[in-house]
């Protein structure tokens, strides 16, 4: 009978707990973004010669689905000619918030020369000064909400390039595979993806375990990636200890059934660390020739 | 992402989620209800700590050397993972006096089932244990006991279509029962999985062996009537 009572005590108790919000490492204690004031730990950091003029840095924000959440934006380029330039939209990764990836922002912008392209980025809800709380559809709602603006700014699809590393590799492959999306880019790059939820449980419990048993959020990259039909281009460390290229990326290439793939497996480079193992003006070229190529 | 967000993982369902249920057989007619804290070495918040999973057991000797043992997780439950498990254990050798050291020797049986709440993913891992142990206290039948735990995965496949990588966890493992007429107290300490990498995972496991497996304590505490 005790035995009986302590059961249903604890059934009650059941599904008081969802780890949803630990799969985002984010940071949203800033009061302002700082760039190359920055000082906390990064990645790298870039030289002078990457710096960009203050006028072709805008920050501003965005209103985010029904309860209007406040979401931080930056865009390195002209915002007047968008219109007819070519943008690089960057979903950063599930660390912080937009200062922790600004040199990789900064970066991307050299692709092809100094600012041959715009670059946008944004806080997800629950990073940074953006307001709200992060999930899996949070990330694909304000991406879409920004891709929404840069279409109002005359941004149409054949000249959206989506970046996404990482965390953000989730809602760039799910928009690039989304028909239905204001904005659909015209080629993608996945640096560091991640299969799904149910491979991180798999690889870190080591029997076949769902990841519905800890979290809603599933990001199934492996199974979005089959929706995708533009040119994508895989870039993946061997030496990630974080996201194995063995169950996490490869299978999400491996899936990838559109009419351009290319893979580029960097020998040696670990999760974070794969412009700084190619070497910056390689990976600035690496990404310029996959943009430009003619498929 | 987060090193700690699949430390859940093994909150939910590994191999190494519990210690042994039983080594020794109940005496025959005896019930026992046990709970256990315990769990993978993990690094956090720059601490090594094992992982605080918890279960609680109940045992009844249908023979004098045979037991069996149903189990519910509670920390999975908590998490809306109803995860149980059921089994038998059998002596097959009883142990000698110390003097002789000559082991005893068990085996047993477990079923562990897991289903979540929120999309009714249902699992199962069938696990076979083997276990020598010695008496050292023979007045209060106090043991110490080396074995090795072996869960199976039977799914072909793993998510997305891909083959399955491991069929086989093994978890070689050391305990002391120190053993009262009404209670017991358990320590146990696994090496878990050492025929495989913890490189490349999420999960930040304490690595006291390098590069293969890790370290699980567990702790019992077990009311006999």
């Amino acid at each position: 009978m005790r035995f009986l009572f302590i059961t249903i005590v604890l059934f009650s108790l059941s599904s008081c707990f969802r780890l949803d919000s630990f799969m985002y490492n984010n940071d949203s204690t800033i009061t302002e973004y700082k760039l190359d004031d920055f000082d906390d730990e990064q990645d790298f950091i870039l030289d002078d010669s990457y710096n960009i003029p203050d006028d072709k840095i805008q920050l501003f924000t965005l209103s985010v689905g029904a309860e209007n959440h406040e979401i931080y934006c930056l865009y390195i380029g002209n915002q007047n000619t968008i219109n007819t330039d070519t943008v690089i939209f960057y979903n950063h990764g599930n660390k912080d918030h937009m200062d922790f990836y600004w040199q990789r922002a900064k970066l991307l912008a050299h692709t092809g020369g100094k600012m041959r392209y715009g670059v946008m980025m944004i806080d997800y809800k629950g990073y940074g000064l953006s307001g709200g709380q992060s999930s899996e559809a949070g990330l694909v709602e304000d991406t879409k909400e920004a891709l929404s603006w840069l279409y109002d700014q005359g941004l149409r699809s054949d000249r959206l390039i989506m970046y996404g590393f990482s965390l953000g590799t989730c809602p760039a492959i799910t928009i690039a595979g989304d028909a239905s999306s204001v904005l659909v880019p015209a080629r993608l790059i996945a640096e560091a993806p991640f299969a799904s939820t149910d491979v991180m449980a798999a690889d870190g419990g080591l029997l076949d375990m769902p990841g519905a048993y800890y979290t809603s959020d599933r990001f199934e990259n492996a199974e979005y990636i089959k929706d995708v039909e533009q040119p994508f281009l895989w870039i993946h460390g061997t030496a990630d200890d974080f996201l194995s290229i063995k169950t996490h990326g490869e299978v999400v290439y491996k899936n990838y059934n559109g009419i351009y793939g290319q893979a580029e497996r960097v020998i040696g480079a670990g999760h974070s660390t794969v412009p700084q193992t190619i070497g910056f003006v390689e990976y600035n070229m690496l990404l310029e020739n996959f943009i430009t190529e003619k498929i | 992402m987060n090193r700690i967000i699949l430390i859940t993982a093994c909150v939910i369902a590994i191999s190494s989620c519990a210690p042994s249920r039983y080594v020794r057989p109940l005496d025959e007619g005896q019930k026992a209800i046990t709970g256990n804290l315990g769990g993978p070495l993990i690094k956090f918040s720059g601490m090594t700590i094992p992982l605080p999973l918890t279960a609680i057991s109940l045992g009844y000797g249908l023979k004098d050397d045979l037991t069996i043992y149903g189990s519910m997780h509670t920390t999975a439950l908590s998490f809306g993972v109803i995860q149980g498990d059921f089994g038998v254990v059998k002596e097959f050798i009883k142990p000698d006096s110390l003097l002789k050291f000559k082991p005893g020797f068990s085996m047993s049986y477990t079923t562990n089932l897991l289903v979540d709440t929120w999309e009714k993913n249902f699992k199962f891992w069938p696990q076979i244990d083997a276990n020598l142990f010695w008496n050292f206290n023979l007045k209060r039948k106090d043991y110490f006991y080396l074995g090795v735990s072996n869960w199976f995965e039977l799914a072909a496949r793993r998510a997305h279509g891909e083959p399955q990588l491991n069929r086989w966890v093994f978890n070689p493992q050391a305990g002391i029962t120190f053993d009262q007429p009404n209670w017991s107290y358990n320590v146990e300490a696994k090496y878990l999985a050492p025929n495989f990498s913890n490189q490349n995972i999420v999960v930040d496991y304490a690595k006291p062996w390098g590069e293969n497996g890790g370290l699980g304590i567990y702790f019992s505490i077990s009311k006999k009537f």
